[in-house]
Formats: C-alpha cells, sequence, structure tokens
C-alpha cells in the first residue's frame, strides 16, 4: 500500500509499530524456549548458542503438556457441541413458539451474562461435591454448558429471531414434524450463528481457568490451562525458564495451526457476533 | 387437539435440557451465593454462623481493601475499554479497505485472543521481569533506561502494566468485528461523502462510527464485563501485589474465599461485584442505545 | 451325560471357592494414599519411602501423589470426606491449621507412645525434637502431626566472591553496614532479596524484633498482645531492616522477584549474600554452576540490642498428618512412624541434603548442613512462625502487605508498628479468631 499523503504514511507507521508490538512478544517467546536456563538470565536478547529441543522434551513428559492438551480438546469439543445443540434448541422454542412465560425464561437466560463466574464458585463446587460429581468430567462439563447458555441463547434466540418464518411453514406444510423442522431446516440454515456460537464458546472454555482449577484435582484430568500454571510453578523450582517457555509454546501451537487452517470461519464467526449481536 | 399436545411435548422436550442443565447448575448456585452471604463460613465444616447483613457492613464501612480493589477495576474499566477501543477503531478504518497483505496482518494482530490467559500471563510476566525481560532492556537501548521499572512490583505503574495484555489481547479481536461491520456498510454512503469531499476523520466520525455503533456497544459492554472479571491475568502476574496494589475483586474474592476462608465474607463480595457489574452494564447499554441510527 | 454335568457343575464351584478366596486375599491389599508437597525436596525421596514400606509390608502398596500446589488439588476431596491416608500440605490451598479447626485431622497422640521403629526401646515421641511437636496444637496434649524435615533460616555469602575481595562474613550488625558499602563499591549487590512473597519478609522483621528487642518482646508481638509493636527495640529493628533498602543493600528488581529468581542472582555471583535457609543447597542445585559455593552464617549480633544471638528460626515446611477421613487410619500413622524411622529419616539427610528433625539422624552432613546442624546445637531458644500463620491467616496476611509496603518505601518504621499494632488489635478483639499463645 503506498502512502498517498502525510496521513497516510502516519497510518503506516502506526500500523508497523503495532505490528511489531504483537509479534514481538511471540517471536521472542519462540526463540528464547530453544536457549538454557543459563542463557535466559544472561540476556533476554541473544539468540541460543545451541537450540535446545531438550526443553520442549521436559516440558512434555515432565509437565506432561501431551495428556493436558489432549483433555482440553476433549473437554472442549464436547461441551461446545452440546452447548450449541441445547441452546439451539431452547432458543427456538423460546423465539418460535412463544407461550405464557416463555419470555420470563428467555430474559432468565440472558441476564445470565451478568453474572460472573466468582459468584457461584462456593455454593457450585458444595453442589458438585453433593452430586458426587467433583473432579470429574461429568461435574466439569454441565458446569461449562450451564455458564455459556446466557450467551449462547442469546446469540441463536437474535439470529432465529431475523429469519423469516416462511422456511417452517413450508416444510410443515411438506409434513415435517416440529423436531424435524429444526433439525433439518432451522439449524442449517442459521450456520453463521452457530459457527460463531461455536468458536465463542470454543475460546470462552479453551481458555478457562477458574471453574476448572476447583472441579478437577486428578492429574490426568486437567486441561491445559491448569496445566499451564502447573508448569509456572514447578519450573520456578526447577529454575527451568527454558522448559517453560517450550511449554508455553506447546500450548500456543494446536491454535496456531488450528488457526490457520479455519481462519476463514475464525474470524468470520467473530464477525457474525458483531454483525448479529 | 393432537397438534397442541405434541406442541407441548416437543416444545417441553426442546426446552428441557437447556432449563435443567441451567437451574442446578447455575440458578441454584447463585441463590445458594446469597444464602451463603448472610452467614460467617469456613468452607470446611459443615458449621455456619447466621451474620445477617454483617459481612456487607464490614465489607462497605470496614475494609479499605475492598474499596481499593473497586478503585483499580475502575481504572480497568475505564482505561481498557477507551484504548482498546481507540486502537481497535483506528486499524479497523485502516484495514476496512482492503489492501495488500491487510488479511494477513488482521490475522496476526487477531491471533493474541485466541492464546489462553495463562499462557499470556506467564509471558508477559516476563516481558516484565527485572532481570531476564525484554522489556527493561528494550528501553535501555533505545536510550529510554530512566524508564525502566520493576513493572509488576512497582505501585505506580503496577495497573498500567497489567493493563497492557489486556489491551494487547483484545485488539485484534474488536478490530476483526470492526472491520466486518464497516464493511458491512453500503459503499454508497463512503463514496458520496468523498465525492462531497468530506476527509477522512469526517467520514468515520459522522458516517462510519453511527453506522456501526450498535457493534460497538456491544463490544464495549464485553470490554467492561472483562475489565471487571480478569481473574486468570491479574492472579498469575501479581497476585493483587504489591501489598494489594494490584488488587481487584475477582482477586480479593478468590484469596478470601480460598486463602483465608471466609466464605461468607467472601460471597458478599461476589453479590456486591454482581450488582456492579449489572449496574455498569445496563447503564452503559441505555447510555450508547441512545446514538444507534439505523439504515 | 449326567456325569458329565455333574463334573462341570463341579468344575464351576471349584472356579467359585478359587475366585471368592482370591477376593478375599486381595482384599487384604491396604491401598495407602500419600499426597506431598512437590517442591524443593521433590518426590523422588518419598517414592523411595514407599518401596521400603512396601517391602516390609507385603499387603500395602503405597501411591504417592505430588503437586506444587498440593494444597489447592487437595481441597475438593477433603471438602467430599474423601482424603488421602496421609498428607503433607505446603502453602496454600488447604492448611493443617484449617484442618485442625475443623476437627479433620486424626491424631496420631496413641502412636507416639509405641515403640519407634527400629529403635525398639524407645518410643515413636522420644526418636522425634521435641520443639518441633508442638506447632501444631489446638491447646490440648493431643499430637496432631509429625515432621521430617528440620529447616533453619539463616544467611548464606559466597566465599569464593569473598576471598577474592578479602571480605569477612559480618558478625555484627555494624560489620554488615560497613560490609555493604564495600560490596556496593564493587559494583555488587549485597543482598539479594525477593519481593514477591510477601511474608518471606516477615521473617527477617522476626528476626530483627528478636535480636534487637530480645525474644519476650517477640512472643509479646506474635501473642497479639496489647502494646507489644510500640516497644523501644521493635522500632529500632524495624528501622534497622529499613536502612537495609535505603542503603541500597537489595537488588534493584527485588520487589518483582522471588525466591527462586533471587537466589539465582546469588549463585550466579550477582549478589554477594542472600537469606534463605537450610534447603538452599537442595533448591538451587539444579542451577548454581558446578563449582560454586555456598557457606552458612547466623544473622549478624545487633550490639545494642538485648536478643540473644544465637537464637534461630527452626521450622519444618509443615507436618505431616493423617486426615480424619482416611481410609486406612491405623496404616497410615504407621507409615508415618516409618518415614521418621532413624533409618529413613538419615537416607533423607544423605538425599536431600537437608537436616531432620529425627533425633540423632543428622550424620555424615556436608559441610554446609553441618554448620547449620550446630547452629541448631549452639541456640538455646528457637522460634518459629509457622503456627502463627495457621491461626491467624488473616493477621498474617496484612503483616506481610505492609512489610512489602515498608520495603517499597511506601510505610516508615514508626507507621509501620502504629499500623501492625491495630492489626493486632483489631485480630486480637475479633470475636471468632481463638487466641492461642506462644513462649519461645
Amino acid at each position: 500500500m503506498k502512502p498517498r499523503s502525510v496521513g497516510d504514511a502516519v497510518r503506516l507507521l502506526f500500523v508497523g509499530f503495532y505490528t511489531l508490538i504483537v509479534l514481538g512478544p511471540l517471536v521472542w517467546l519462540v526463540v528464547t524456549s530453544f536457549k538454557t536456563s543459563a542463557e535466559i538470565y544472561g540476556s533476554p536478547w541473544t539468540l541460543p548458542a545451541r537450540m535446545q529441543w531438550d526443553n520442549y522434551v521436559r516440558a512434555w513428559f515432565e509437565a506432561n503438556i501431551g495428556q493436558y492438551l489432549f483433555n482440553s480438546i476433549f473437554v472442549t469439543a464436547v461441551s461446545i457441541s452440546l452447548i450449541v445443540i441445547i441452546a439451539a434448541m431452547a432458543a427456538y422454542v423460546l423465539v418460535r413458539y412463544p407461550f405464557r412465560g416463555s419470555r420470563i425464561i428467555l430474559v432468565a437466560f440472558v441476564s445470565g451474562l451478568m453474572v460472573p463466574v466468582q459468584i457461584a464458585l462456593v455454593p457450585l463446587h458444595d453442589l458438585l461435591r453433593t452430586l458426587g460429581l467433583l473432579d470429574s468430567y461429568w461435574g466439569l462439563i454441565p458446569v461449562y454448558i450451564a455458564f455459556s447458555l446466557p450467551f449462547t441463547v442469546f446469540l441463536l434466540s437474535g439470529y432465529f429471531s431475523t429469519l423469516p418464518r416462511d422456511l417452517e411453514q413450508a416444510a410443515i406444510i411438506d409434513g415435517c414434524s416440529h423436531a424435524q423442522v429444526f433439525w433439518r431446516v432451522m439449524l442449517p440454515v442459521s450456520k453463521p450463528a452457530v459457527m460463531t456460537a461455536l468458536i465463542f464458546n470454543f475460546l470462552g472454555i479453551w481458555n478457562e481457568f477458574i471453574l476448572a482449577l476447583i472441579i478437577l484435582a486428578s492429574d490426568e484430568l486437567k486441561t491445559l490451562p491448569l496445566g499451564l500454571a502447573d508448569l509456572q510453578v514447578v519450573m520456578r523450582y526447577q529454575v527451568d525458564w527454558g522448559a517453560l517457555f517450550a511449554g508455553l509454546v506447546i500450548a500456543i501451537v494446536p491454535i496456531f495451526i488450528g488457526y490457520i487452517f479455519l481462519q476463514e470461519q475464525v474470524t468470520e464467526g467473530a464477525t457474525m457476533g458483531a454483525l448479529k449481536g | 387437539m393432537k397438534a397442541v399436545y405434541r406442541q407441548i411435548g416437543f416444545k417441553a422436550g426442546f426446552l428441557a435440557p437447556a432449563v435443567g442443565i441451567f437451574v442446578v447448575f447455575f440458578i441454584y448456585p447463585i441463590l445458594q451465593t446469597l444464602h451463603v452471604s448472610l452467614y460467617r463460613w469456613g468452607g470446611l465444616s459443615p458449621d455456619m454462623d447466621w451474620v445477617g447483613l454483617d459481612n456487607f457492613r464490614n465489607l462497605l464501612f470496614h475494609d479499605p481493601i475492598f474499596w481499593k480493589a473497586v478503585s483499580n477495576n475502575l481504572f480497568f474499566l475505564i482505561v481498557f475499554p477507551i484504548i482498546t477501543l481507540v486502537l481497535s477503531l483506528f486499524f479497523a478504518s485502516v484495514f476496512a479497505r482492503r489492501f495488500r497483505g491487510s488479511t494477513l496482518l488482521s490475522s496476526v494482530y487477531f491471533f493474541p485472543a485466541l492464546i489462553s490467559w495463562v499462557a499470556i500471563s506467564i509471558l508477559w510476566s516476563f516481558i516484565y521481569h527485572p532481570s531476564i525481560g525484554i522489556l527493561n532492556s528494550l528501553l535501555a537501548g533505545i536510550g529510554l533506561e530512566g524508564l525502566a521499572r520493576t513493572w509488576l512490583a512497582d505501585p505506580a505503574v503496577v495497573l498500567g502494566a497489567v493493563a497492557a495484555p489486556l489491551i494487547w489481547r483484545n485488539v485484534g479481536f474488536y478490530m476483526v468485528m470492526f472491520v466486518a461491520a464497516i464493511r458491512n456498510i453500503p459503499p454508497e454512503y463512503h463514496e458520496s461523502a468523498l465525492i462531497d469531499g468530506a476527509s477522512r476523520w469526517t467520514i468515520f466520525r459522522h458516517i462510519t462510527l453511527p453506522l456501526i455503533w450498535e457493534v460497538v456497544s456491544v463490544a464495549v459492554v464485553f470490554m467492561v464485563v472483562n475489565a471487571f472479571l480478569a481473574f486468570d491475568l491479574v492472579w498469575i502476574m501479581t497476585q493483587g501485589g504489591p501489598s494489594r496494589h494490584s488488587e481487584i475483586l475477582t482477586t480479593y474474592f478468590y484469596r478470601k474465599a480460598f486463602i483465608e476462608f471466609q466464605m461468607g465474607y467472601a460471597t458478599a463480595m461476589a453479590v456486591l461485584l454482581f450488582i456492579g457489574v449489572l449496574t455498569v452494564s445496563l447503564l452503559l447499554r441505555r447510555f450508547m442505545q441512545r446514538e444507534t441510527v439505523e439504515y | 451325560m449326567k456325569r458329565a454335568k455333574n463334573a462341570v457343575v463341579r468344575l464351576f464351584l471349584a472356579m467359585a471357592v478359587v475366585c471368592l478366596l482370591s477376593a478375599g486375599a486381595a482384599a487384604e491389599t491396604i491401598e495407602l494414599e500419600v499426597a506431598v508437597f512437590d517442591g524443593a525436596f521433590g518426590t523422588d525421596f518419598f517414592e523411595y519411602v514407599a518401596r521400603e514400606y512396601e517391602e516390609m509390608h507385603p499387603n500395602v502398596e503405597v501411591t504417592i501423589q505430588g503437586s506444587p500446589e498440593i494444597g489447592i488439588v487437595l481441597r475438593p476431596r477433603f471438602l467430599q470426606g474423601n482424603p488421602p491416608d496421609v498428607t503433607w500440605l505446603v502453602r496454600e490451598g488447604i492448611t493443617n491449621a484449617e484442618l485442625l479447626r475443623a476437627d479433620l485431622i486424626h491424631p496420631i497422640t496413641e502412636a507416639m507412645h509405641s515403640p519407634a521403629y527400629f529403635q525398639e526401646d524407645k518410643k515413636w515421641k522420644e526418636t522425634i525434637m521435641p520443639g518441633t511437636l508442638r506447632t501444631l496444637t489446638d491447646g490440648s496434649d493431643e499430637i496432631w502431626g509429625v515432621s521430617l524435615d528440620l529447616l533453619t533460616w539463616n544467611m548464606w555469602y559466597n566465599p569464593q566472591m569473598f576471598e577474592e575481595y578479602g571480605w569477612e562474613p559480618p558478625q555484627t550488625f555494624a560489620d554488615l553496614m560497613a560490609l555493604g558499602d564495600e560490596i556496593r563499591q564493587e559494583g555488587i549487590v549485597p543482598i539479594a532479596l525477593q519481593g514477591q512473597i510477601a511474608d518471606y519478609n516477615i521473617y527477617w522483621v522476626m528476626q530483627f524484633i528478636q535480636r534487637q528487642a530480645g525474644m519476650d518482646a517477640l512472643n509479646s508481638v506474635l501473642n497479639l498482645e496489647e502494646g507489644a509493636w510500640l516497644q523501644d527495640g521493635v522500632l529500632e529493628a524495624v528501622r534497622k531492616f529499613r536502612m537495609l533498602k535505603d542503603e541500597g543493600f537489595f537488588q534493584s528488581g527485588a520487589m518483582g522477584m522471588d525466591h527462586m529468581e533471587a537466589q539465582t542472582q546469588f549463585v550466579m555471583g550477582d549478589a554477594a549474600m542472600v537469606a534463605n535457609g537450610s534447603w538452599m543447597p537442595a533448591e538451587m542445585g539444579g542451577i548454581a554452576p558446578d563449582d560454586f559455593e555456598m557457606v552458612p552464617f547466623q544473622y549478624p549480633k545487633f550490639e545494642d540490642g538485648v536478643g540473644d544471638p544465637n537464637a534461630l528460626n527452626v521450622m519444618d515446611a509443615e507436618k505431616w498428618i493423617v486426615p480424619r477421613d482416611a481410609d486406612h487410619p491405623e496404616q497410615a500413622v504407621d507409615f508415618l512412624k516409618f518415614l521418621t524411622s532413624k533409618p529413613m529419616a538419615q537416607e533423607f539427610v544423605q538425599q536431600k541434603d537437608a537436616m531432620t528433625t529425627v533425633v540423632g539422624a543428622n550424620v555424615d552432613l556436608s559441610e554446609e548442613l553441618q554448620i547449620m546442624a550446630d547452629m541448631v546445637e549452639e541456640a538455646d531458644r528457637t522460634f518459629t512462625h509457622v503456627p502463627i500463620q495457621g491461626w491467624y491467616p488473616e493477621w498474617f496476611g496484612t503483616w506481610a502487605d505492609n512489610t512489602t509496603s515498608l520495603l517499597l518505601g511506601e510505610l516508615d518504621p514508626e507507621d509501620y508498628v502504629e499500623v501492625m499494632e491495630r492489626a493486632s488489635e483489631r485480630t486480637r478483639e475479633d470475636p471468632n479468631v481463638e487466641l492461642f499463645e506462644v513462649d519461645f
């Protein structure tokens, strides 16, 4: 883009500068992940004398990053699938088949958006304890679903209400049951909103920390954020900064790869949130 | 008749999972919270002592740290949305007109939003680190050594230092959102204004911005709620230190509940936090809705 | 046909009996869950103890679970009434003090009066250093936990550096101030300080109060007595500590570093001294250069103070306990007895280069460790912060915050003692806080 004026040049400068700010920390992270702890202590700028792939090995095995990664993938995939389906079903009924009280239910869901997680932490934990669901995905996933419902119901109900009724009418005339209308007509047509819901929920759950922290305890079950926090503490005691940086890179790489492949959907999804929100 | 019954069955069936899970894992715990906040409870034994509104009274009138946390939250509430908004709108306006590399660059800007908070907090802790980190040596390198600080332990700058990754992560995200919104505006609006000789800034201020206002207001509400919470970031970077200078309501809550074992007191704080978030969000929406322009 | 059918039935019955018998035998296996803090001492030593115990008790299977955040990890299990059989809870998440308050610990008093492992002529209680059993208490005579490690808080210096520059480890506070000047002139940091873990700096203050104002004064402070903070010596002690900061003893950026990072400055030769404890060699083994040497020394004597210069802050990282809701409490207590037996303790000393509370097991110590063991011998009086932290978590937190403020320059010594006096009053008058007394 050739600057056509002073204004443009200034804009270009800003863009360049900010690009450095975004990329800088990430590049530094990767470079540092290949240094020894002594090198890291010595100077932040030097390049590693040799690539310490060892750091990655330690991060993977000693810190169990592989296990945590898999756990996160599992928990997130299951959660977001269930969330979207369950929320879509509810949103559909509330928007298309209103009855007395349906408005209240919808408001109840949506006002959940204002509720911070902290407020329910203690009793939630107690509830799970009573139900015997602590330290298990049977406890974690329903909680994730419950806390994602407000946003997802809000998003989907908003979207559904903009769709023309003729779609359903046509399907009903064709002999579909209400449920079939939902699965065969509404959902497919709502793909953009569904994608948005999936993406937003993915981000929310993939990064979720405090609920997982309180609910999960066994190492085999821990998700990636918990694992990283653990890694920070462990590597700090061993003064193994190299492995810590390597662990961070390992945690970021899958997202990076996923992003490269799904970039369009992700940005589209984010923008859907903007336009229909 | 039969159709009506089927409808009920269908409606109930479709609503049940969502309502069921919501009531059990969301509504019930929240109601319980209101209950617990009226007691003094250590969290471990079942003994709970009724104290009525004492927890709230102590919080509001006898707890300087609570108010410190509130003022820190207000700092984030103001600084984070404003800076993020300005930056993301600025970049959105630049990127909305596609140029070579704009897609690539916007992906780059967007990327941090996908990274886990824990990872970002750890990374930035290292950036700020007094001996290992790059920030101070960078400043020294360009001759601004005087600006070097112990970023996360200096009361004067710690809040700003914590706000930086918050902004860093979110600018790209909102930028992409705004770009989409801008591109959604029918081009005639811009074109006719350009033909009329309007400057870029004028166009932006009087045409673009009002037309994407709905999106902007939603974004602002998100930002505000984010600024209230931000637990992971602050907890991992400073735990509210040094000496409570970066304490925010969510970290203070965690400390009270899980380190000092004052569950009742902590849940009272959570209730106040909730009221705060709700009030601010509603006020914001009310304030911003007036400006919406339909097209 | 009938004979075949009979045979089949008999075979079936036989199999059933075998199954039942082996199930019965299998039911004899006791699975002990031991959860430990994974920190300076790691978990390998405890794995070793587990295997040794299993050899002695073939029907017992011991699993070790370790985490640097063990308290946090175990909290849900305690709440669920399903804790491990043995726990060693260091740092946050859930503490022994909290558990004791909620009556969730299984007392080991009875076992304490039974013969010790490998020393049948002695009772278990007699094989442990007496002072260390006192610190987890509810005021009664019950014994709630036992410790394995013995840690002292002292200072360390770099002998190679000191020799190079012709310095001597400081004997008195005046020596320290003079030495600080000399060290600074060489462009080296006199003392590496950590600022991130706020409560570690409380221990400096405690040391200084003891040295300046005496053990009784320290006791009164820890007992939250009225006017304790306003005693003369106490203010002077705080002033002296603040003097270290004001005279540039600490590295810039100290407040942003945790103990590992500060200690790294020391082992990398950027700082001449560091205040830490006897676990330093174990903790820094991985990062210190191979030829690095460090020598422990006692905090300097305050010539104008009334305290005992040999008094030592001695503690254990935390007590080992058996939770009340453990699946196999008796076996668990027995495991603790084994863990703290003389041979195991000696192994601990060798493997971890650290001291133990087990009497007579501190043998074959490394040079540095021997110096600290001698310090323990020479100390007529010892004190520890451990129970205070558990009894008054909020007050302790306030103390930590105020000390950070002192070090940041936000709070002056005069204000510091005022604020702490008020904080003590608040806690003392709080009807919900149970008050304990220490008498070091």
